[in-house]
């Protein structure tokens, strides 16, 4: 039987790879502390390299606001959805404790944001070939940088899906391990992703924008987010009212 | 029954909360507590059924009529004791109004509150 190591931390690498001992800590209820401890440094650090690239497209100052902001909606998220995921999995029969909910939702962010991480580079490689905004306000408008800005958008969004996806898997793996059958184990996450889709899509709503349009200066939060929520914009979107 | 959504109603607050502090639409709130209510009552009823299973009972049509009566009374009081997203200057309303009449009011604003 594996032993859990009781001195260490765990890296991006352990939960990525779904450490024996990591798995142990969580079935057992262990080490509670380190594990939730080892989640949360491991997807501040991760997030924050990721919002970093995200955001230097526009300019240097937005890559510092997005590196600072990025972390906020993974943990937001956890904390605004473990109350109801918790509740949800225990009325479909599933034995798992709050403190075990928040565990499972961080591995899953954790294998999300340390793929994101590592992606980091050649995302900044790729977003540093297309064309950059240039500094004079003027010509910001110029539609060779609306595209590129499109394009880079739309790179991030693509990322973030695949690197949220692989997460989930593994975290299917993990809470196979905690359910009965595999069929509660595939019922409990995707109504755990549901909910986390959607309420992490308005908390990245809300901590907008990460990359910054062009025509705006760099900036760290847009007071008018806060007016309506994400899904009344794509209302307005579909329905052509926001012009 | 009442205990399981009831549960289920609280867990919900978080995640109503984030969406409170981003909107100024009372019809969207009200879609949203809706469809958390329809949840919770989903899996409060779902106990129902496993309790009378458990009492030698049969889930017929009596319980089919007895779950559609609570939920339309439940339907009713939330507009019997409106507003409850938005302010008022009394306690309970003047006016009597059928749920209905009432969603659809709100729906295309014909009836205005602040929050």
């Amino acid at each position: 039987m594996t032993a859990i190591d009781h001195r260490r931390l765990w890296s991006p690498a352990d939960f990525c790879r779904l450490d024996e001992s990591l798995c142990l800590a969580i079935r057992r209820c262990e080490r509670q502390a380190r594990v939730l401890a080892s989640a949360c440094i491991a997807i501040a650090l991760c997030a924050f390299a990721y919002g970093f690239v995200f955001g230097v497209w526009r300019a240097p100052l937005q890559g510092l606001y997005s590196a600072l902001k990025m972390p906020i909606p993974f943990f937001a998220t956890v904390l605004s959805s473990a109350l109801i995921n918790t509740a949800l999995a225990q009325v479909q029969g599933g034995r798992i404790s709050f403190v075990q909910v928040c565990q499972l939702m961080l591995y899953g962010m954790t294998v999300t944001t340390a793929l994101m991480a590592a992606l980091s580079p050649v995302i900044f490689f790729f977003a540093h070939q297309v064309t950059a905004p240039p500094l004079l306000p003027q010509v910001r408008t110029d539609p060779a940088v609306t595209h590129a800005y499109h394009l880079v958008l739309v790179t991030h969004v693509a990322v973030i899906a695949v690197a949220g996806t692989i997460g989930q898997v593994k975290l299917y793996h993990l809470l196979r391990q905690l359910t009965a059958t595999s069929s509660e184990a595939l019922w409990v996450l995707f109504v755990w992703l549901g909910v986390v889709g959607f309420v992490g899509s308005q908390w990245s709503w809300l901590l907008s924008p990460f990359l910054c349009a062009p025509e705006h200066e760099p900036h760290m939060i847009a007071r008018y987010y806060f007016d309506y929520n994400f899904y009344e914009y794509v209302w307005m979107a579909l329905s052509g009212k926001n012009g | 029954m009442v205990t399981v959504t009831g549960l289920l109603l609280l867990a919900f607050g978080p995640v109503s909360w984030v969406f409170s502090q981003s909107t100024n639409s009372i019809a969207f709130m009200g879609f949203l507590h809706m469809a958390f209510w329809a949840i919770a009552v989903y899996y409060g009823l779902q106990f129902l059924r496993r309790s009378v299973s458990l009492l030698n009972g049969r889930a017929g049509a009596h319980l089919a009529v007895w779950v559609s009566i609570f939920v339309l009374v439940t339907l009713q009081m939330s507009t019997a004791l409106r507003p409850l997203i938005g302010t008022s200057d009394t306690f309970l309303p003047s006016e009597k109004k059928f749920f209905l009449t009432h969603w659809g009011e709100q729906i295309t604003g014909r009836v205005k509150h602040h929050r």
